[in-house]
């Protein structure tokens, strides 16, 4: 589903470059759930700004779902982060003016669809994620749990083939984490492709196969190698 | 109060942001100096008190009656205000602190100068009443009264005294001629007048003498049924009005009813004419001729200057909220420290009162600055806008200011300071994830609305004004102003007979006539565009009087009149050297004229006979020679409501005007080239035709045409100004709320696009924004226009509305202007990275 080649990145500090994601070759299958870990400034959610098709300046090859990504325009990855991607953030980054139900439909809301179809999916979430009763609160009136709960409704909402979590379980206590991971586990049994990442080895342990990143580069995969997507080792 | 330490503290806070203080400061100068300078001029025309000791103490007497017959000599004022002289002496009898003045414009001649000058004619007791001393010789007393019409002796009004007589000491006993008649002056008296600044008086002579002066006309001294005098009183406060009114109202009924039987003959209306009362009426203000003209204009901008004030306040108020949510962390970690809610409140309070202080010097000199622009602009246009807008600088204007900056600053330190006050230490210790006071940005987008709402109902006002000085100046007068060049003179008024003046106005007109680079000149008794007129009632042979009857207004007219204004004559002919003096009576008249009396038919007119008067006796001499259009007569804003006939000049020496046996002309001249490079050569002409000839009003006609609408170019100028500083500002409150929210809402922006908005989305949901602020605001100032329309139309009937397209079209533009002002924020929306705006905190 995901082909990495050569990926970089860097960043222009003054006069010099400094790179942040290195020669990144990989493949990710479809109904995989990767774990990518590795210590703070490795490089992690650079690589999945990239993944998301959120970051625009890196060098290299990336395909997804067959679609070079690299050849699109901006506006075509925007289109095509529309349909495939959902997002998971640490902070849960939940609209404050929005109830939890208008958060979840928000991601519709930029799609062209009836008006009825929107409420019937928004209804279906609610349903699946267990919140119906929450929906006309405001996230200022929800636990930490229940508000990155609301913030994984509104990354699936449109049934998203690839899920991205950046350390989803972050500002959780364990339980509420446990349960976070649950879910995660269940939404990849369902066909999701994930990728998340996480400090945590027990989160780790719901996925099927752990990246390690260091200073950019990719130091570890769990999977077999395969191919070109194999690590090369520094 | 505030103390040292706040204000140093504050002065350090406002230092810091140097940029937010100059954009408080100058906004705040753009709405006081308006309203500081349109209120030194309101003060002037509707509030300023006569400069005399006291003036609350002086009444004017008015008379109500049910019925009044005889003549009425009226210069400005109310008709009630107008007193024959025995009734004045009846009334002084019983009351003495009474004094009787009247005005008169006269021609004013030294050996070495002529000029035309408002003479006051003042009663002896007059001075004595003001309390005046004299600045040199003497002033009237009581003597002065009883010596009637042989005691010429004038004073001077010190200005005039000192801007032409040098405040020479060597006026005292000098002879001058005053309508003819030689006067001595015997002192300078520090005074101006009862009209104001716009008719200030020049000279003072005893209203004894009213008959030497009055060139001509009938003496009125004695005469109970002729009202020419203003009768003022002065009563110390505290004294009993009500007393004084009933004494008064005794001893008025009782002259009345004298009246009624020694001129039983006049008098048809004997029930009317004793349902009859007097009263006092405040006479602190003189005859406030300023304000008969101006009021209501003057009133209009005032409410325009207040508005762009109120503007003012909104935008500095939504400037503030920002600032204080910017500032809401400051507050919260001093909360914390053990500050208490007032104390806080204290420095919000003495940041704005330090904001509105410098804004407040800064608006008085910007205020000046634009009086004195304006002065300059309309320096040349009538003297009532000069005078209007050569407003003093009185200390109350200092202090409207003053109070507008204190009263402003309160009020918009009023939402920051609740807003402040509301921060609880717990604050710090969250961090908010930019939902920075949503009041606050609730109270700032109502804020933004009211500006606009405020601009509306100024640039609708702008669209109003604009619209009537371009009808106004599109108008053809109906006759051809360019290359036209009058003046007056008034030859009569040197006390000249009328063999004389009618030889010298004839010499002049054949000397100007001789003039290279003249193609033709006339003359006419009333000029154009002056808004003076005379009337009287006709009757026309074998046409029954209707009641309804108009009286036309005439104007005496040489040959070659029409001609030279370049009005063409639809029937018949006009006037001829021919027609003399000798030769048969003949008059032209206008198109309105045989509307009302031979049914629009002009074939009809000519050829037909009229006469002056109705009744029996009442014989038709005038034939009607030829019929021209109806011209703008006396006024650009309206046709005149009455029909005209013009006589022929020549055969108008035996008439009487209002004044008496004046005989004034207004000459025309058509000129080849620049009319205005003539005029040096008329001031000679005139000269040599008589050097006691003053040269009143020389002017082109564009520059009398542009003058007559320069009270509407004024009103046009000052409220687009207005109109487009106010949406300027709402432009600036617009583009700042929402470059704050761009700021604030980084994160959100960030998030929407990356759940799928697109940069287009992310530019409409802030354009939305503004739509739905200017809409508002759009529909709130139409609400408002509507409610000052209704206002205007009362108050200023001259006004025509605008083509509803235009109204639209200033709309459109504040919506253009709102989009403008979002353009640059939404663009910077736009522009945020979702990667960058959702980076971890
Ligand atoms: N906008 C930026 N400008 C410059 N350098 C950046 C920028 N964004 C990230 N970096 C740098 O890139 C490197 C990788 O950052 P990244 O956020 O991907 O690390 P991470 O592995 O996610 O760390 P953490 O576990 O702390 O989240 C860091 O050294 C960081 O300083
Ligand atoms: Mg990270």
């Amino acid at each position: 589903m995901i082909a990495l080649k050569q990926i970089e990145r860097s960043y222009k500090t003054g006069a010099a470059q400094t790179f942040v994601l290195r020669n990144i070759n990989l493949t990710i299958r479809e109904g995989d759930f990767v774990t990518v870990m590795g210590p703070s400034g490795a490089g992690k959610s650079s690589l999945l700004n990239v993944l998301a098709l959120l970051d625009d300046e890196w060098r290299g090859e990336y395909s997804l779902d067959g679609e070079q990504v690299h050849a699109l325009s901006r506006k075509g990855r925007a289109e095509l982060a529309r349909r495939r991607i959902g997002m998971v953030f640490q902070s849960y980054h939940l609209l404050d003016d929005l109830t939890v139900a208008e958060n979840i439909d928000l991601p519709l809301s930029y799609k062209n669809l009836p008006r009825a179809e929107r409420q019937a999916m928004v209804a279906d979430t609610l349903d699946r994620f267990q919140i119906v009763g929450k929906k006309d609160l405001y996230p200022s009136q929800l636990s930490g749990g229940q508000q990155q709960l609301v913030g994984i409704a509104r990354a699936v909402i449109h049934s998203p083939a690839l899920l991205l979590a950046d350390e989803p379980t972050g500002n959780l206590h364990s339980a509420q984490a446990a349960e976070i991971m649950q879910l995660f586990r269940t939404l990849n049994e369902q066909g999701t492709t994930i990728v998340q990442v996480t400090h945590s080895e027990l989160n780790a342990t719901y996925g099927r196969r752990i990246l390690e990143l260091r200073d950019g580069w990719l130091t570890r995969d769990t999977a077999p190698a395969q191919g070109a997507s194999g690590v090369h080792a520094s | 109060m505030p103390n040292a330490q706040t204000v140093r503290l504050a002065l350090r806070r406002l230092g810091k942001q140097p940029g937010f203080a100059l954009l408080a400061v100058l906004t705040l100068a753009v709405g006081i100096g308006p309203t500081t300078a349109v209120y030194a001029v309101f003060r002037q025309v509707l509030l300023r008190e006569l400069p005399v000791h006291k003036p609350g103490e002086f009444l004017l007497l008015a008379q109500q009656s049910a019925y009044d017959t005889g003549s009425l000599n009226s210069y400005g004022g109310s008709q009630e205000l107008y007193f024959a002289a025995p009734a004045y002496r009846t009334l002084r009898a019983a009351v003495p602190q009474l004094a009787a003045i009247a005005r008169q414009p006269v021609n004013f001649a030294t050996a070495t100068e002529a000029l035309q000058v408002n003479a006051q004619l003042v009663s002896g007791n007059y001075f004595s009443l003001l309390a005046e001393r004299p600045a040199l010789g003497r002033l009237f007393n009581d003597e002065d009264d009883r010596i009637h019409a042989a005691n010429p002796v004038a004073l001077l009004s010190e200005s005039f005294w000192r801007s032409h007589f040098s405040a020479s000491p060597a006026v005292l006993n000098l002879r001058v001629a005053v309508n003819g008649v030689l006067f001595t002056i015997v002192g300078v008296v520090p005074d101006e007048g009862f009209m104001g600044a716009a008719e200030p008086v020049s000279l003072f002579v005893p209203e004894a003498m009213q008959q030497a002066i009055s060139l001509g006309r009938p003496d009125t001294e004695d005469d109970p049924l002729a009202r020419w005098l203003l009768v003022l009183g002065r009563v110390p406060a505290g004294s009993a009005r009500a007393q004084l009114e009933s004494r008064l109202n005794g001893s008025w009924i009782a002259w009345r009813r004298e009246v009624l039987h020694t001129r039983a003959d006049k008098i048809s209306n004997p029930a009317g004419w004793m349902k009859t009362s007097l009263h006092l009426t405040s006479g602190a203000r003189g005859i406030t001729l300023l304000k008969q003209r101006l009021g209501t204009p003057v009133l209009v901008l005032q409410a325009m200057a207040a508005l762009v004030l109120l503007v003012t306040c909104a935008n500095i108020a939504s400037l503030l909220l920002a600032r204080a949510a910017a500032q809401r962390s400051e507050m919260a970690v001093r909360a914390c420290l053990g500050a208490s809610r007032s104390e806080i409140v204290r420095s919000t309070i003495t940041d704005a009162l330090l904001l509105g202080g410098a804004g407040t010097a800064a608006g008085v000199a910007l205020g000046w600055a634009c009086l004195h622009l304006l002065l300059h602009m309309f320096a040349e246009s009538d003297n009532y806008l000069v005078a209007a807008l050569a407003a003093p600088w009185h200390w109350s204007v200092l202090l409207v200011a003053a109070s507008a900056g204190v009263l402003t600053s309160l009020l918009f330190s009023l939402g920051p300071a609740v807003a402040h006050a509301r921060v609880s230490p717990g604050e710090v210790l969250h961090s908010s994830h930019g939902v920075v006071g949503g009041t606050a940005a609730r109270a700032r987008g109502v804020m933004v609305a009211a500006t606009i709402a405020g601009s509306l109902v100024l640039l609708l006002g702008a669209s109003l004004m604009g619209w009537n000085l371009y009808r106004l100046s599109t108008t053809s007068p109906g006759f051809t102003p360019n290359h036209l060049l009058t003046f007056q003179v008034d030859e009569s008024a040197t006390g000249a007979s009328r063999q004389r003046t009618a030889e010298v106005y004839t010499g002049l007109l054949a000397s100007i006539a001789h003039e290279r680079g003249v193609s033709t000149a006339a003359y006419a008794h009333e000029g154009l565009l002056s808004g003076d007129q005379m009337g009287s009632n006709i009757s026309v042979a074998g046409r029954p009087n209707k009641d309804n009857d108009l009286e036309p207004n005439q104007n005496w007219v040489s040959a070659g009149f029409f001609k030279t204004l370049g009005v063409p004559v639809l029937r018949g002919r006009e006037f001829a050297d021919a027609d003399t003096a000798a030769s048969e009576p003949i008059a032209v008249v206008d198109q309105a004229f045989v509307r009302a009396f031979f049914d629009g038919d002009a074939s009809r007119a000519l050829g037909q006979h009229f006469g002056f008067g109705s009744g029996s006796t009442t014989s038709y001499p005038i034939r009607i020679v030829g019929v021209v259009p109806t011209i703008h007569e006396d006024s650009m804003h309206s046709l005149p409501s009455v029909p005209y006939l013009y006589l022929a000049y020549p055969q108008t020496y035996g008439k009487q005007s209002f004044f008496g046996n004046r005989h004034a002309a207004h000459f025309y001249i058509r000129t080849a080239g620049d009319p205005a490079t003539f005029a040096a050569d008329m001031r000679l002409l005139v000269h040599r035709a008589d050097p006691r000839l003053p040269v009143l009003d020389l002017a082109t006609m564009q520059e009398q045409v542009s003058g007559s609408i320069a009270d509407t170019r004024l009103l046009a100028i000052l409220s687009s100004a207005l109109g487009v500083l106010a949406a300027s500002l709402a432009a600036v409150g617009l583009y700042e709320v929402l470059a704050y929210q761009v700021t604030t809402r980084r994160r959100e922006i960030g998030l929407r696009m990356a759940v799928g908005a697109s940069r287009a989305r992310v530019v409409r949901l802030l354009l939305g924004q503004m739509l739905r602020l200017t809409a508002g605001g759009l529909g709130a100032g139409a609400l408002l226009a509507l409610g000052a329309a209704r206002l205007l139309a009362s108050s200023m009937a001259d006004l025509v509305p605008a083509p509803p397209l235009l109204y639209l079209g200033a709309a459109l533009l504040l919506l253009l202007t709102a989009l403008v002002a979002a353009l640059v924020p939404a663009r910077r929306a736009a522009r945020v990275e979702p990667m960058e705006a959702l980076r971890m905190e």
